[in-house]
């Protein structure tokens, strides 16, 4: 091979791959890259661009590199292209590559085609979240493109320029009349508020004026060649609105159709009062209909204005991006006037290398939004005044101007804020990624891009971006349109994050689970718990034992974190578990009461509701369901459970979130034999994967089968401490010999040297014996023969009896 | 799905399954309004020529409100704690307003639900209440009075550990107030020192709001005076609900 390896090839980009027009992020230009199938999204500078738009395989990448040559005076060498191949492949970008694994990326998906819609400001997917009451969608036609096809096929001719510029000046004039008559019109409106009946008229037709406002961006953006992907409803109680996600809108090829797409939402909303105008000025002044239909008039311009308000997340802004260009627009804006500031008084670099274009799209995308924002206050604090005036004064448009300007100012403080912590939260995010990716990029002469590693959470993309960005470093990132984040994405990130189990058990890590120092409490003059210091380690089944009142409860509630100890140091997993710590929390699984749960809900909507509590994958409750055998009962409501099945559902409300460290209270008290062994299995299979168990419980002969250690609590401290066998070993304690009554006497028994005692229990004679049982079944052998004797060796029982009864 | 989202929604089912409860918060209001409606139906009150409807109406109403406030959320917390489901939600990592603010959020909207459907039936003919274009100043007092009263029933959620304390408590506050702050019977016509006994009661702040706004009596000072009136009450049972709080009924 001459020159370099991959000169022939001709990789070609996969069909569909959609490339958007070149927008300004601030100094530099970007553009958009999607893949339809998996439906990512993310951005490429202007080199990557101008390759990925040649991949058609047809030129060979020689070709390529000749005209990047050409345009941009620099060769590329075979590092680069490998990086760039890379990039693309692991995108699934390139023809013949698997479409990027669609399962992984299928939540992403969800959001990024919904963050697209224009006139939506929510951006979670349907797909993404589960609806809840409150807030969520619904799908309301299942092939949403072939409606809006049939749709634009009826009413595609209006957008056709004859029949549009008509129209345009129709409302236009409509609305100059609206303007003129304001102050009647908004009289009338206040006295339709006093007609319930008139009220719902209006807010009806409002409604569905809103309706049709999305169903105008769907019909548009179809006419512009774009794909209406789902039509649907979306609440967030009490307010729900119909949505109309346009799959491909940001790569539609001309800004124009863009700005069309994103402004025929308020262009329907004032096309839709047309009809009503007429009829309001035919109508006579006393006719009360005839103040239903100003209400009309006045709320419908109203909703057409405020829709074209540049400020995110209305249609407003974005047609103001697209008309200039950008994305980011807003975020980008507010880091200019911030720069070009410090600049002014000398402080920082201010705005040297905006392009011209940004130094006049910046600022007056600031004025425009300071504009239509004093515009809009000054109109609510007139009508305020307009209607309330006669009866309140002056304090009719006083206390609305104090109440907007209280409500925005804390708006403004509220969204600085929240934009700050994302940037600490990225900045930290994006400082453990960039430093290995650093080494990488140097490697390669930083001339291409480092590709942005994993997809990020949409809220960390869209939040504005920290300093100035080196312009020679242009990169890959994935995107998002809107400017909302939905909360939830970066919370459930930090949540897996917060659980690293594998990786713990992996490194085998010796610190122990849980150190008692001395620890004391007490109750009133009663010492509930005396002195007791011990240490749980990782990884271990740990039982506490004790008769009722020794102190059992308390101490595992101290270690829970729900009571102080008088005295003493507690450590659990590191950290002291009082005063409440939500870092800790999630980390640990506790078995509460059988009677702690949600009144009058299901078993399941229960867990479900424990595991968003803990932030946990709601993915888990059918398999904590499953693990506690509780999955028939599913639906069942909890006050119907019987009560074996409230303590399983108890005990699956401390698993669900798998914790690293369980406490549980007497888990089998109220079990049936089979559930009891099942529930074994399912501690086994706990202990297995690296979980530390401490669990009290009165059932010695499970202690001895499951525990690693146990600790045996007497008077508020603990007697003995040690594994099972051990203890048992140690305690020295008798063997027992059973023999049926009929083929041994007592006396006979008696006489058996090595014997301590004989007793007759239930048909049997119980001969105890001392650690070697041996010569006395020698003997007993000779008299009486083995058939049907039984040895029975010391139990934990016998030590635990031991222990208790002697104090 | 958030901590708060499930939460409330956890919440909001366990209020539509107890039928019983559903019940009488929305039909109890509406049964007072009925017999008073009738009895006084197209007569006014003497001291100030307004019809009774007018009077009647918003009282019964803000004491509906109030009443379900109060009920619902004693009883919320009484029972969260005794079925030891405060130390579940304690052992997990949600934050404390997160779960003030779903209860809060399901009893405002009860409180809403409750005074819309009042309303409509009050504007029936029969019993021909009449608003005024002030009404919607009656949302932000409404809003106000349920905090209150969703406080004060935090506090005798708190002291009462039996459903039977609680409305025992819960009865003993509710019912003399009902009276004392002119929720049945107009205050405009009862003695002087009645009317100043009720200014220490917060049903008198909402029963007053209420009815200044939906019937266009009250000047923009008077609506403050009530809002701020149950700010104050929300303030001191806020602090007395917070300096209360138990996790646990066992010591």
């Amino acid at each position: 091979m001459t020159g370099w390896q991959l000169a022939d090839h001709r990789p070609a980009v996969r069909g569909g791959v959609l490339l958007s027009q070149p927008l300004l992020r601030g100094r530099t230009s970007v553009h958009l890259v999607k893949d339809p199938d998996s439906g990512q999204s993310f951005e490429v500078g202007p080199k990557e661009h101008f390759i990925i738009a040649r991949l058609d395989g047809r030129r060979s990448l020689g070709d390529i590199g000749d005209e990047y040559a050409a345009a941009f005076g620099r060769r590329l060498g075979e590092a680069n292209w490998q990086q760039m191949l890379r990039l693309l492949h692991t995108k699934g970008l390139l023809a013949g590559t698997p479409a990027s694994a669609a399962s992984a990326v299928s939540a992403v998906s969800a959001v990024s085609a919904a963050s697209v819609a224009p006139g939506m400001a929510d951006s979670a997917g349907p797909a993404g979240e589960r609806s809840t009451l409150f807030k969520g969608s619904v799908r309301l036609v299942s092939d949403a493109s072939a409606v809006v096809d049939r749709l634009h096929r009826i009413v595609g001719f209006a957008l056709a320029a004859p029949v549009v510029v008509p129209l345009l000046l129709l409302v236009l004039a409509v609305q100059t009349v609206v303007a003129l008559h304001l102050g009647e019109l908004t009289d009338a409106t206040g006295r339709a508020f006093q007609n319930p009946a008139l009220l719902l008229a209006v807010c009806s037709l409002m409604w569905l004026s809103t309706a049709l406002h999305e169903l105008a961006h769907g019909v548009t953006a179809r006419r512009f060649g774009g794909t209406v992907s789902e039509i649907g409803l979306r609440w967030r109680l009490p307010v729900m609105i119909m949505y109309c996600t346009v799959e491909n809108y940001l790569y539609l090829r001309s800004r124009w159709h863009q700005v069309a797409t994103a402004g025929a939402g308020a262009f329907l909303n004032a096309l839709f009062l047309l009809p009503f105008f007429p009829l309001w000025l035919a109508l006579p002044n006393d006719e009360p209909a005839r103040d239903a239909l100003a209400a009309v008039l006045l709320l419908g311009s109203a909703q057409a204005w405020i829709n074209l308000v540049p400020v995110p997340p209305l249609d407003g802004y974005k047609m103001a991006s697209h008309l200039a260009g950008m994305t980011d627009y807003a975020a980008e804006s507010r880091r200019y006037l911030r720069l070009a500031a410090l600049g002014a008084i000398g402080r920082g670099e201010g705005t040297a290398g905006y392009p011209r274009r940004a130094r006049i799209a910046y600022p007056a995308y600031a004025a425009a939004v300071v504009l239509s924002l004093a515009a809009l206050f000054t109109g609510v604090v007139w009508a305020c005044h307009r209607l309330l005036g006669d009866r309140f004064g002056s304090a009719a448009a006083l206390v609305p101007a104090v109440l907007l300007a209280v409500f925005g100012a804390a708006t403004l403080v509220g969204g600085a804020a929240r934009a700050r912590t994302e940037r600490v939260k990225r900045e930290r995010a994006e400082g453990v990624r960039t430093e290995g990716e650093r080494a990488k990029a140097e490697n390669t002469e930083q001339e291409l891009a480092t590709p942005g590693s994993a997809p990020h959470a949409p809220a960390q993309a869209s939040a504005p971006r920290p300093g100035p960005r080196p312009a020679t470093r242009p990169e890959t990132r994935p995107h998002t349109k809107s400017d909302s984040t939905p909360h939830t994405t970066p919370r459930k990130a930090a949540v897996s994050e917060a659980q690293p189990l594998t990786t713990m058990t992996e490194l085998g890590t010796p610190d122990p689970a849980i150190v008692l120092a001395g620890v004391h409490k007490a109750y009133g003059g009663l010492q509930a718990v005396a002195g007791v210091s011990l240490e749980v380690r990782r990884g271990e089944f740990f039982g506490l034992l004790g008769p009722n009142g020794a102190g059992k409860t308390t101490l595992v509630e101290i270690m829970e974190g729900l009571r102080h100890a008088d005295a003493g140091t507690v450590s659990v997993l590191g950290m002291p578990p009082w005063p409440r710590d939500i870092a800790l929390l999630p980390r640990i699984g506790v078995q509460t009461q059988s009677s702690a749960f949600f009144v009058r809900l299901t078993a399941h909507e229960h867990l479900c509701t424990v595991a968003a509590l803990y932030g946990a994958d709601p993915a888990a409750v059918d398999r904590t369901l499953a693990l506690v055998g509780l999955t028939e009962q599913a639906g069942s409501r909890v006050d119907r459970l019987s009560g074996g099945q409230r303590q399983r559902l108890a005990i699956a409300s401390a698993l669900v979130h798998e914790p690293e460290l369980i406490f549980l209270d007497e888990p089998t008290a109220a079990l049936d034999p089979q559930a009891r062994r099942a529930l074994w299995q399912v501690l086994r299979d706990l202990k297995g994967q690296g979980r530390t168990i401490v669990y009290t419980t009165h059932h010695l002969d499970e202690a001895e089968a499951l525990c690693d250690r146990v600790a045996i609590l007497v008077g508020g401290s603990v007697a003995a401490l040690d594994t099972p066998r051990r203890l048992i070993g140690a305690a020295g304690t008798a063997t027992r010999l059973l023999v049926p009554a009929d083929r041994l006497t007592v006396d006979q028994a008696r006489a058996i040297t090595g014997v301590r005692e004989v007793t007759v229990e239930g048909g049997a004679l119980v001969i105890e014996t001392g650690d070697d049982a041996g010569p006395v079944l020698a003997a007993v052998n000779e008299i009486a023969g083995l058939q049907g004797v039984q040895t029975r060796t010391a139990t934990l029982e016998d030590v635990y009896l031991q222990l208790t009864e002697s104090r | 799905m958030s901590a708060y989202a499930a939460l409330t929604e956890a919440s909001y089912r366990a209020y539509v399954r107890d039928k019983a409860t559903l019940f009488f918060t929305f039909a109890f209001p509406l049964l007072f309004l009925v017999v008073f409606g009738l009895i006084f139906r197209g007569q006014d009150v003497e001291e100030t020529g307004r019809p009774y409807i007018g009077y009647i109406a918003p009282g019964v109403l803000s004491w509906g409100v109030g009443n379900a406030a109060v009920f619902g959320v004693a009883f919320t917390l009484m029972q969260w704690r005794a079925d030891d489901l405060l130390r579940l939600i304690r052992m997990t990592p949600v934050r404390l307003s997160s779960v003030i603010g779903s209860r809060y959020v399901i009893a405002l909207v009860i409180g809403v639900v409750q005074s819309v459907l009042f309303i409509v039936v009050a504007l029936l003919p029969l019993f021909g209440l009449e608003l005024d274009a002030t009404w919607p100043l009656a949302v932000p007092v409404l809003v106000l009075g349920i905090t209150a009263f969703v406080v004060i029933g935090a506090v005798v959620g708190t002291f009462a550990d039996t459903p039977e304390a609680v409305a025992a408590i819960a009865n003993f506050l509710m019912v003399p107030m009902a009276f004392l702050s002119g929720s049945f019977f107009p205050l405009d016509a009862m003695p002087g020192w009645m009317q100043s006994i009720s200014w220490v009661l917060p049903l008198r702040y909402l029963n007053d709001g209420i009815s200044g706004a939906l019937s266009g009596s009250a000047s923009a000072g008077e609506l403050t005076v009530d809002c701020a009136g149950l700010i104050g009450f929300t303030l001191i049972f806020g602090a007395i609900a917070v300096k209360t709080f138990k996790w646990s009924n066992r010591p």
